[in-house]
């Protein structure tokens, strides 16, 4: 017998003994004992075969590298519909999009993080709204001149972007919160 | 509308379409996919990142895609192309219904509702 199946026989074995039980009131305490003396031999065997590392008990490999992938996608943002349909990307996209296309692409400032603030979401979509409030922290080399300016051209930048990838126009706030001087 | 376009298929077309990398399931369509395995359902409509509702009249597919073209362009084409195959799949399927233009289908209340999700830009 593999490992593979030793669980399922087990439990096919101890479910057929509850079965031979005649459920009744008056055999209802037996049959929660019954019971309960089942789900403890059934956390023993998990347990026996999780230390063997039995693949009958292990999540499977893509179950959990979807869990990974969820965690670092974060939510999906909401986005208006194309005429064609809806659609959302995740934070972790639109993080992308404003650091590569928006706050990298202008000389002198160095994309940190951008956080959100989103409009309530549509009853059909299971995440958050479309971003209403986006924030930049930023790095500004010290050879910039003019600081509000540096934060007006990565303003005008991320709502650029916004509007010709997305069709979204969000408030976006800058804070420099740190000056690089390397290249 | 009825179809015979399966998830698969689905799934091959869409990266076909320029500036998507690639199907990327989340966890929903995982679990969906492991689920209709357990259930022992037909395993050509359960992909991981394509889901297909039974009679096809909505289906959501994940999608990583890179910055070549506009976000809200790749994702227009992955719509266009699933409403497309999955009208023509219909048309094919139904003899007796007149075969219309497949341009007719984009618009119509009939063609399915197609939600991309977008997980990854890189």
């Amino acid at each position: 017998m593999s490992t593979d199946n030793q669980l399922s026989h087990s439990v096919r074995r101890l479910t057929a003994s509850a079965r031979s039980f005649t459920p009744s009131h008056e055999q209802d305490d037996a049959d929660t004992r019954e019971y309960l003396r089942m789900i403890a031999s059934l956390h023993e065997e998990w347990d026996r075969l999780e230390s063997q590392a039995s693949a009958s008990v292990m999540p499977q490999r893509h179950l959990m590298d979807a869990i990974l992938a969820e965690t670092r996608h974060g939510a999906q943002v909401e986005m208006p519909a194309t005429d064609l349909g809806p659609y959302s990307i995740s934070e972790f996209s639109l993080r992308a999009l404003i650091r590569r296309h928006a706050v990298d692409c202008v000389p002198g400032a160095r994309a940190l993080r951008s956080s959100f603030e989103y409009a309530p979401s549509s009853e059909d979509h299971r995440g958050v709204g479309v971003p209403e409030i986006i924030t930049c922290r930023i790095s500004a080399h010290v050879n910039v001149g003019s600081l509000p300016q540096l934060a007006q051209q990565v303003r005008d930048a991320v709502r650029a972007t916004c509007r010709e990838n997305l069709g979204v126009s969000p408030t976006v706030n800058v804070h420099i919160e740190d000056l690089h001087d390397d290249n | 509308m009825t179809t015979s376009l399966s998830a698969a298929e689905l799934a091959h077309l869409v990266t076909a379409v320029p500036g998507v990398r690639g199907i990327e399931p989340g966890i929903g369509s995982t679990l969906r996919a492991i689920g209709s395995r357990i259930r022992q359902q037909d395993p050509q409509q359960a992909r991981f990142g394509v889901i297909v509702e039974e009679g096809s009249r909505r289906v959501v597919i994940e999608i990583g895609i890179d910055d070549s073209r506009p976000v809200k362009d790749i994702v227009r084409d992955v719509q266009e192309t699933i409403i497309r195959s999955l009208s023509q799949a219909g048309d094919s399927d139904d003899a007796s219904e007149a075969r219309e233009d497949s341009d007719s289908c984009i618009g119509d209340q009939r063609a399915p509702r197609v939600t991309v999700r977008v997980q990854s830009l890189l």
